[in-house]
């Protein structure tokens, strides 16, 4: 085992807090790196030592090999552990650490590099029997090959970028007629967003749900699965709400599908945490291979609350050579997980990222919060908007999703517009209840989901404005005593005229809202009044 | 339900009804307030999770939608101005309806001296301390602003 007493993390935010916890737990030296703007970020702060590594561009600063390695040096660590984002699946980045004489906390870069070309996966694991999406995975650069292969697949399909991921490049075709036009096109956008225009032809599949599985590989062979998590709450491909295990999913083609991700691992000696995701096809019962992600995923708590395993402990265990335990010894999962993912966004703006000033923070109590944020810190333009992660635990689905509506609920973060609203929304979801969620859901739903209660929003300023009377008594109470209006004279005099306060409610929302005003009478209780020409008709 | 719980009336066009308070809860942190909440409001029941900041904050989360709403304090002048000068500045915008008092009037504290009207709502207007009126600002049917002065009060000489 090689002895590793000093973790450098390049990285920052949420996962950096986490993977520092993980190594202060286990009695390793956490070193944190940061660009300017993140000289007092949480993740600073949580760290045993920190160093500076560039500017506010993440290319000049957390994207930056050489600063990183330099920081490694500067700071005697024997290792490096990516985290997720930014370098963490760039087999450069890997190879440099090592030949630096440091510790890579993930897998060789080989195959990271095998991993991260969508062909090349396919290629290798095609023929191990992980089940493709009927298609054209071959290295074609000619558009008649293509099309070739389109007419012996079928419509609909999907043109991907061989080199892509996150959407770019990917174009769903459904006439044949069309397909040079959209082969062009697709190409254009491949060579613009990777460098590389090479295209691969998939079936496309009708509601497909996301499901990934979580595997470990340990240095002497041994790659085992914990269980599956569902991520198909996703709005334009970006994950929004995961839980594990996955609901209603056949057993066997569960066992199958953990099998093959085994199997990917494998293949390719997996070393490390890393997640095989597939596509679901309910209508066929049938599983395909859609990529591998050869690092921590930003989901990875709830596996660890179902079955136990800290996945950050275990990376670092296994890059210091210890083996894992046998998959016959790994329990069943425990009850179920959900994940919420908190961004500094504005959904009612088409989901623009917020930036401010984190003035407070209020988390719930009973759940598992890794947060990258506190309160007075600043969120900028510069990085991804994830703030925190709101993760529970339940004895079975449903109770576990009401615990995380509850949890929602509880959340308040005071000074940047979050996304919190819109989780709330969808975790009250009749399709996340139902659990019937597939890939393609929130995207097509996104505009009901937001059409706010008419009928509450009509009473909301009323509500907004009795609530704080009640918050106003309540608070005159605690400075005056249990019953003010029966005491002297004295107190009477310092009350506001006549002991009554005037409060306006006004809507926080981007349409014209309608205002509510509150008359609190001390002593008397309270009036609410809405204007009635603005309830008119709405 | 909160020992502090206190009754609260609707008035909406030209309707009137109690708001009733289920269940009231409160946790306070040093920063914000938060409470469970359970109401009735025009026949409908609302439960929510609320959070309420001293600076004028009130969000709470009902049927899988959070709710925003900003709350200005409109004061019937500052207590500390009152105690002070007597100096009455105007609550909230409106339009000035009634005037009853006139310069070297003597008021007691409660005597009704002006009726204001903002948003369909009468406003008494009444006298914060003992005095004699050293000043009016307005005429009836003025149309103010929010904290406009309206009526000086001289207070009182207490060693009298």
């Amino acid at each position: 085992m090689s002895a590793m007493g000093r973790v450098l993390i390049a990285n920052r935010g949420e996962i950096a807090c986490r993977i520092i916890d993980s190594c202060q737990r286990m009695g390793l030296i956490a070193i944190a790196v940061y660009a300017e703007p993140d000289r007092h970020a949480r993740h600073v702060r949580l760290a045993d030592q920190a160093l500076g590594i560039g500017p506010a561009l993440a290319r000049d600063s957390y994207l930056n090999i050489d600063a990183i390695i330099q920081a490694a040096r500067d700071s005697q660590a024997d290792a490096i552990h990516p985290g997720y984002g930014f370098l963490a699946e760039n087999a450069d980045f890997a190879q440099a650490v090592i030949d630096a004489g440091l510790v890579f906390i993930g897998p060789h870069p080989e195959t990271i590099r095998t991993m991260g070309s969508k062909a090349k996966a396919k290629a290798l694991l095609g023929p191990k029997g992980v089940p493709l999406i009927p298609g054209f995975h071959g290295d074609a650069s000619s558009d008649e090959a293509l099309i070739d292969a389109a007419q012996a697949l079928g419509m609909p399909l999907m043109v991907k970028a061989a080199a892509g991921g996150g959407g770019k490049g990917m174009r769903i075709v459904k006439d044949p007629e069309e397909i040079a036009d959209h082969l062009q096109a697709a190409r254009r956008e491949a060579q613009a967003a990777f460098g590389d225009d090479r295209l691969i032809l998939e079936r496309y599949l009708n509601r497909p749900r996301h499901i990934e599985a979580q595997i470990l590989g340990d240095m002497h062979g041994r790659v085992i699965h914990l269980y599956e998590r569902d991520c198909s709450s996703q709005r334009r491909h970006q994950k929004v709400i995961e839980e594990a295990p996955a609901s209603r999913l056949d057993p066997n083609l569960r066992q199958a599908l953990l099998d093959a991700a085994v199997q990917a691992g494998q293949a390719v000696g997996y070393v490390g945490a890393g997640t095989v995701e597939f596509l679901v096809d309910e209508d066929s019962a049938s599983f395909y291979f859609l990529e591998m992600n050869t690092r921590l995923q930003v989901e990875h708590p709830v596996t660890e609350l179902i079955t136990g395993f800290d996945l950050v402990e275990w990376q670092l265990k296994i890059a210091m050579g210890e083996a894992l335990p046998a998959q016959e010894t790994v329990l069943p999962p425990t009850g179920h997980a959900f994940e919420a993912r908190v961004y500094a966004e504005d959904p009612a703006r088409g989901f623009l990222p917020a930036t401010g000033t984190i003035r407070a923070v209020h988390w719930p109590a009973d759940v598992r919060i890794d947060s990258g944020i506190d309160a007075g810190d600043a969120v900028g333009i510069d990085y991804d908007p994830l703030l925190a992660k709101v993760i529970v635990h339940g004895p079975d689905r449903a109770s576990a999703l009401e615990k995380l509506q509850r949890a929602l609920a509880t959340c308040w973060i005071d000074g940047v517009t979050t996304n919190l609203g819109f989780l709330s929304a969808l975790a009250a979801d009749p399709m996340m209840v139902a659990g019937t969620v597939d890939t393609g859901h929130l995207d097509r739903a996104l505009a009901n989901r937001l059409a706010p209660d008419a009928r509450l929003d009509n009473t909301a300023a009323m509500i907004g404005a009795s609530l704080w009377a009640q918050y106003e008594q309540r608070r005159l109470h605690q400075r005056l005593g249990a019953n003010p209006w029966a005491a002297s004279t004295g107190w009477r005099a310092s009350l506001p005229s006549m002991g009554q306060t005037w409060w306006v409610a006004s809507l926080d929302q981007p349409d014209q809202p309608p205002t509510a005003i509150a008359l609190l009478d001390h002593g008397q209780g309270a009036r609410v009044e809405r204007d009635s020409d603005q309830s008119d008709g709405s | 339900m909160s020992a502090t719980a206190i009754k609260v009336t609707a008035h909406e066009a030209g309707r009137v009804y109690p708001i009733e308070w289920h269940a009231l809860h409160w946790t306070e942190s040093s920063y914000h307030t938060l409470v469970e909440i359970s109401l009735s409001i025009d026949h409908h029941t609302i439960d929510a999770m609320a959070h309420l900041h001293p600076r004028g904050h009130v969000e709470w989360v009902s049927g899988g939608q959070r709710y925003r709403v900003a709350i200005q304090q409109q004061w019937l002048g500052r207590e500390d101005q009152i105690e002070a000068t007597g100096a009455i500045t105007a609550p909230m915008p409106g339009q000035v309806t009634a005037l009853h008092a006139r310069v070297g009037q003597t008021v007691q504290t409660g005597e009704l001296l002006a009726l204001m009207e903002a948003m369909k709502m009468e406003l008494s207007i009444r006298a914060p301390i003992d005095g004699t009126v050293a000043a009016v600002h307005v005429r009836v049917a003025d149309r103010v602003d929010a904290a406009a002065a309206l009526i000086n009060i001289d207070p009182a000489d207490n060693d009298s």
